[in-house]
């Protein structure tokens, strides 16, 4: 039997959580996710932080403390920097990962553009995560370093066309 | 002018942590009969959570495999009550048939010292107090003060002729015996509880944070727990190895309450700065107030626990627990002082983690209200 099946008794055994499916079948697509069970995903994502903003709300700003990254849900949000737009994300798209490895401030400027649904992943939920399974987090780890690396070899070679 | 100074970061950052510890300390006064067992259940939250988490893993949900781990939390406390209490007890109640003696070898040094008083500054102490007992005579009952009076005119023991202090004695052990029944009672409650919920009860109390606060609020209690838990790990270690070392170098001495000591001494560490002083003082004092005045003895006592303390501050300090509180020792020692006159030594005890815990809050919103 399984477990999305199971009622009565079963069901007080393994709870089952609607939004966390969601949102785990959204970070389940994403390059972070790769090679991580969904069980997983939805485990962790039980974990995560639910969180509305209005139109033109700011998610948060250049120069703020950074806690985690954010996967957006619904709705479209903006990044920009000395007012300059970056990118404009979408559903199942998401921001903000350097705060899950570093105890810096944002870089950039995420505003809502139009009324939109995150899911905060914080490096607190990493943390309580990495102690509860290594395995997946060793493999999340490296998702990381490897969206990141890409980013800068992205940065550089700009850089580098820059100064052609 | 005040609009000005709450519009700064500073203003902003001071008028909201004040508005927090104004919470925290309503809390911890309406919470101070039970602060000890929550404390307990908090410590025993913070070592057994991961056990917890890994049986969640194991596909269990959050109530079975709090249930589960708080019945090894019993066990393992029957286990202790068990194997350690018989030990302790047996050591205490040789302690306390030691009481008269020790009581009347401290009252012999306390001639002593008046006496001393008495011929280098011309201070009579017995006089003062018992001019001040006179005192308390016409203002009270009188009972406790004669019987005070008449015993040190006497030279008789209190423990054997104070029908008080023997009442007295009676009521605090009774008293200490509820308290301990209810904190046997309350601590698997409140661990299971805090096993099963405090996660959700945590994310739903930052969750009330307004979205400019949000990341603020929770990279704030992130760095708070991080440094508890850390300091917390540590601390156990500190108290084990502690302990270990006292028990093991009070017994190559020969001292009958060894185990006592030790156990003594490792609770101690907990205190910063004040419990290792505390620790050497007890056995030397009962020790001495038993036997005799042995050079050797007090020599032994002081050098055992000094290795405790070098060992502690060179390999497991170091290692453990090094730049977790990273407060100034001075800061820690007043901490101690005041938070032990304000709730017991259940304030000493909580003396670092609350400074730590304060001073991470007003460094974080500072930085959050400063923004670069």
């Amino acid at each position: 039997m399984q477990k999305t099946e199971q009622t009565s008794w079963a069901g007080y055994f393994y709870k089952q959580n609607p939004w966390a499916k969601k949102v785990a079948g959204l970070w389940e697509r994403t390059p972070l996710f790769q090679q991580i069970p969904k069980s997983e995903i939805v485990r962790l994502a039980t974990m995560m932080h639910e969180r509305h903003y209005q139109p033109e709300e700011s998610i948060f700003n250049a120069n703020d403390l950074g806690a985690g990254a954010a996967l957006i849900i619904s709705g479209q949000v903006e990044i920009c920097t000395n007012g300059v737009t970056l990118a404009i994300l979408g559903p199942g798209d998401f921001f903000g990962e350097i705060s899950l490895v570093l105890d810096e401030r944002r870089t950039a400027d995420v505003v809502a553009v139009v009324e939109s649904e995150l899911a905060f992943f914080l490096r607190l939920d990493l943390d309580e995560w990495t102690t509860r399974v290594p395995q997946h987090a060793v493999t999340l780890t490296k998702n990381l370093a490897r969206s990141l690396a890409k980013r800068l070899q992205h940065a550089n070679k700009l850089v580098g066309d820059r100064i052609l | 002018m005040l609009q000005q100074a709450t519009s700064s970061p500073f203003g902003q950052s001071a008028l909201l942590f004040s508005a927090i510890a104004a919470v925290v300390a309503v809390i911890a006064w309406l919470f101070q009969p039970l602060i000890i067992p929550l404390i307990i259940s908090f410590v025993m939250y913070a070592l057994l959570e991961s056990y917890c988490s890994r049986l969640i893993s194991h596909g269990l949900s959050q109530t079975v495999a709090a249930c589960v781990v708080v019945v090894g939390l019993i066990i393992a406390m029957v286990a202790l009550i068990l194997i350690v209490l018989p030990v302790v007890f047996a050591q205490l109640s040789q302690l306390q048939s030691q009481l008269p003696l020790l009581w009347d070898k401290l009252m012999q040094l306390g001639q002593h010292v008046n006496v001393w008083l008495g011929t280098s500054l011309n201070i009579d102490v017995v006089n003062y107090i018992e001019t001040n007992v006179e005192t308390n005579i016409e203002a009270s009952d009188g009972i406790y003060a004669e019987h005070s009076v008449h015993n040190n005119e006497a030279g008789h023991s209190w423990l054997d002729t104070n029908p008080l202090l023997v009442e007295n004695i009676q009521v605090t052990s009774a008293s200490l015996m509820a308290h301990l029944g209810m904190a046997i009672f309350l601590i698997p409650l409140v661990t299971f509880f805090l096993l099963k919920d405090f996660r959700v009860t945590r994310n739903t109390i930052l969750g009330w944070l307004p979205n400019s606060g949000f990341e603020l609020g929770w990279l704030i209690y992130y760095r708070i727990a991080k440094q508890l838990q850390c300091y917390l790990q540590g601390l156990m270690i500190q108290s084990c190895v502690v302990a270990s070392i006292t028990i093991i170098g009070f017994y190559l001495m020969g001292l009958e309450l060894a185990f006592l000591y030790g156990l003594f001494a490792g609770l101690l560490n907990i205190i910063p700065y004040l419990g290792p002083i505390l620790a050497m003082l007890v056995p030397m004092l009962i020790e001495v107030s038993t036997g005799s005045l042995d050079v050797w003895l007090i020599s032994g006592i002081f050098s055992i626990i000094l290795l405790a303390q070098v060992i502690d501050n060179i390999v497991v300090v170091p290692s453990v627990i090094a730049g977790n509180a990273n407060l100034h020792p001075l800061f820690i020692v007043l901490g101690v002082i005041v938070f032990g006159f304000m709730f017991g030594i259940a304030g000493m005890l909580l003396a670092v983690p609350a400074l730590v815990s304060a001073k991470i809050i007003a460094t974080g919103l500072y930085c959050g209200f400063k923004r670069g």
